[in-house]
């Protein structure tokens, strides 16, 4: 008996289990309602997904609560109606979209298996698609309609709800990760689409919920396209704001209202008409619902025009315009207030670099490096999200340097320094002589100075044969390459390492500093840095971890 | 066919052909309209239109609540062409929509004539 009652709840979904999972579902999205806020790029930069998303599912949530008979057809009534009631903000209405003809299909039976899963994303999609006047591939959209075409693929294999919900997810996420490609303000921003990335952690929900899991706090997000700005933590959560685009709002008042008690005379075609009629005079609009309710969503400078039209269709009630130029008014406000008058941009490769230069106060760091080198365009997205007057610039590579003279011209609203350091060594070294007391100039008048003094050089292998400066160097040999040339080659990384030293080494040096890559283990560095300190007695070593790709050791000297 | 929408009491349907007459008369209405389809135009497009006097020269498509009109005109000499057009187009456009409360979604206006 029990094993049969096991075996049903694998491949079946009763009333309990699915109010378990929705209600689950909400929480996820509550919990990472801060994540997904500052992900939000599109339509406007107004960084309310996450809340607009969370707060629908909470609407839906008290319907749940209310509910007093067991019955799934009962509670796909909740669902539906309380994601209408609670449904704000695109995403939002897109989400009560989706959950309506979700419930719309779980409601025919009491038990679902995962074909009328599927069945039920199918028709969620298709309300999701309608909802919005003017269907954008690369948003909420995209996702929801892949995850609805491999549930159906998934649906024809004898796979258990548990394995059934995994795959979808993962679908769910593999999708997420290609929307920067299909929008090009998401890839603009280095990020996915918000609306995505908060259905994606729904479903996650959906899954915890039917194991019975409690949900994790936060979420460690992960998302690599090959140069991803980093902003370091600050107190606030670092919304990905492009602080150049705020004048773009076209249409000022966000209008939102509830069409009830439609006239008798009111037809389906009216409704139509009204979209119509909105779509002529604002944007982002969305009129939802039939002869019973009604939800409309518009941007314009006319709220009032829409409410009159509104209510020759029947009662308006719900009533919430807002301002978005004073909104943005303010957005700016505070941006003028925090903004600093010199801001520092570092390249790098190496996680370990990254947050050396994070502990010494840069702004924003890109991944960069010797093969994947950003483009101006990087450098200049990186620029603008730094909120200063003057941005320093270190590219720290001299293939980068180029660009970011480039990017100079792409951000004419701030004034753009470069500091042509050719190494991450004296990238760090420019840092450290940063003086916050005196002007962005000055500054690099100073590092400009600091930099001449460094001694770096860095350890990898020769990816060819070739003949440079009397060495004939082999495939795959170990080589040292100090400021401008390859000065010694070898078969094993310490000795290569040392001999550099020694070469690059003057007698009134006193400090080597070793930063290790992610080719060599934390044990191999640490007995590395303890024979270079014999080797060296009358120097100090340092060994810090650079995690830098392809180079075993960059070494500083001075 | 026919057009099709429906309100809390029910359905409502309306034909091409009152579409087709509807539009034809308010075709006629507009200043620098002469006629429709003359007598010249080719038999074979001809026998495709109702011989119906009221909705010659129009061409009616529906889908749903949607219409989509094509008319064939002659203008008055010398008026300006793109004008009365333009007229005809808002005129019609207007016209149906507020006594059939569909939508036009789509109307292209024809000027395969002009007579003195």
């Amino acid at each position: 008996m029990a094993a049969a009652a096991r075996t049903a709840s694998e491949k079946y979904i009763n009333h309990a289990v699915m109010k378990r999972m929705v209600i689950s579902g909400a929480i996820s999205l509550d919990i990472n309602r801060a994540q997904i806020d500052a992900l939000n790029v599109f339509p406007v930069p107004d960084g309310d997904t996450g809340t607009n998303m969370s707060l629908t599912m909470k609407s839906v949530v008290n319907e749940l609560n209310n509910l007093t008979t067991a019955s799934m057809d009962e509670l796909a009534q909740a669902v539906s109606q309380g994601a209408l009631k609670g449904a704000r903000g695109n995403s939002g209405v897109i989400l009560s979209q989706i959950l309506k003809g979700f419930s719309s299909v779980i409601a025919t039976s009491n038990d679902i298996d995962i074909k009328i899963f599927a069945n039920a994303m199918k028709r969620g999609t298709e309300l999701a698609y309608s909802a919005v006047s003017k269907p954008k591939e690369g948003t909420m959209l995209t996702v929801i309609r892949v995850m609805s075409e491999s549930a159906l693929e998934f649906s024809r294999r004898p796979l258990t709800i548990q394995d059934f919900l995994e795959n979808l997810i993962k679908s769910g996420e593999e999708i997420l990760a290609q929307t920067p490609e299909m929008l090009d303000v998401l890839k603009k921003a280095g990020v996915v689409d918000s609306g995505g990335f908060g259905l994606v952690l729904f479903f996650k929900g959906l899954l915890s919920g039917y194991l019975e899991q409690e949900i994790s706090g936060a979420e460690d997000y992960n998302f690599s396209v090959s140069t991803t700005t980093i902003a370091p933590d600050t107190d606030d959560d670092h919304i990905f704001i492009d602080y150049d685009s705020l004048d773009d709002i076209e249409f000022g008042y966000c209008t939102e209202f509830f069409i009830i008690n439609l006239h008798k005379k009111t037809t389906l075609t009216d409704i139509d008409k009204l979209r119509d009629t909105f779509n002529n005079m604002g944007d982002s609009v969305l009129v939802i619902g039939d002869l019973n309710l009604v939800k409309v969503h518009v941007h314009t400078n006319n709220p009032g025009v829409a409410l009159a039209h509104a209510l020759e269709l029947g009662e308006v009630d719900k009533i919430k315009i807002e301002n978005m130029l004073e909104q943005n008014r303010e957005l700016r406000k505070k941006m003028e207030a925090e903004r600093k008058p010199v801001g520092l941009l570092a390249v790098c490769a190496g996680d370990g670099f990254s947050s050396i230069f994070k502990d010494l106060m840069v702004d924003q760091i890109i991944e960069g490096g010797q093969t994947m080198n950003p483009s101006a365009n990087d450098i200049s997205s990186a620029i603008k999200h730094i909120n200063a007057e003057s941005v320093i610039v270190l590219p720290n590579n001299k293939n980068i340097i180029l660009a970011a003279e480039q990017a100079r011209a792409l951000v004419p609203s701030k004034n753009v320094l470069v500091v042509p350091t050719t190494d991450i060594p004296q990238g760090l070294s420019a840092v450290l002589s940063y003086n916050p007391e005196v002007s962005a100039q000055d500054n690099v008048h100073n590092m400009n100075d600091v930099i001449q003094s460094i001694t770096s050089g860095s350890v990898t292998f020769a990816v060819r044969n070739s003949e440079v400066n009397g060495l004939k160097i082999g495939k795959g040999d170990i080589i040292g390459i100090d400021s401008h040339d390859i000065v010694t080659k070898g078969a094993n990384v310490d000795k290569v390492t040392i001999e550099l030293i020694k070469k690059m080494k003057k007698p009134e040096h006193e400090i080597i500093s070793l930063y290790y890559g992610c080719d060599v283990t934390e044990e191999e560095a640490n007995e590395f840095s303890a024979l270079t300190q014999e080797a060296f007695p009358d120097c100090e070593v340092t060994l810090l971890y650079g995690g830098q790709p392809l180079y075993y050791y960059i070494i500083s000297i001075e | 066919m026919s057009l099709r929408t429906q309100n809390s009491y029910g359905s409502i349907t309306i034909t091409d052909d009152v579409v087709a007459s509807l539009a034809g008369h308010l075709a006629m209405d507009c200043y620098g309209v002469v006629d429709k389809v003359p007598r010249k135009f080719s038999d074979t497009v001809a026998d495709l239109f109702k011989i119906n006097s009221k909705s010659r020269g129009v061409r009616i498509v529906t889908k749903g609540d949607r219409i989509y009109i094509d008319l064939y005109v002659v203008f008055r000499y010398g008026v300006s062409i793109s004008a009365v057009a333009a007229s005809l187009k808002s005129t019609v456009k207007y016209g149906l929509e507020k006594f059939t409360g569909m939508i036009v979604e789509e109307i292209n206006v024809h000027v395969v004539g002009v007579k003195l």
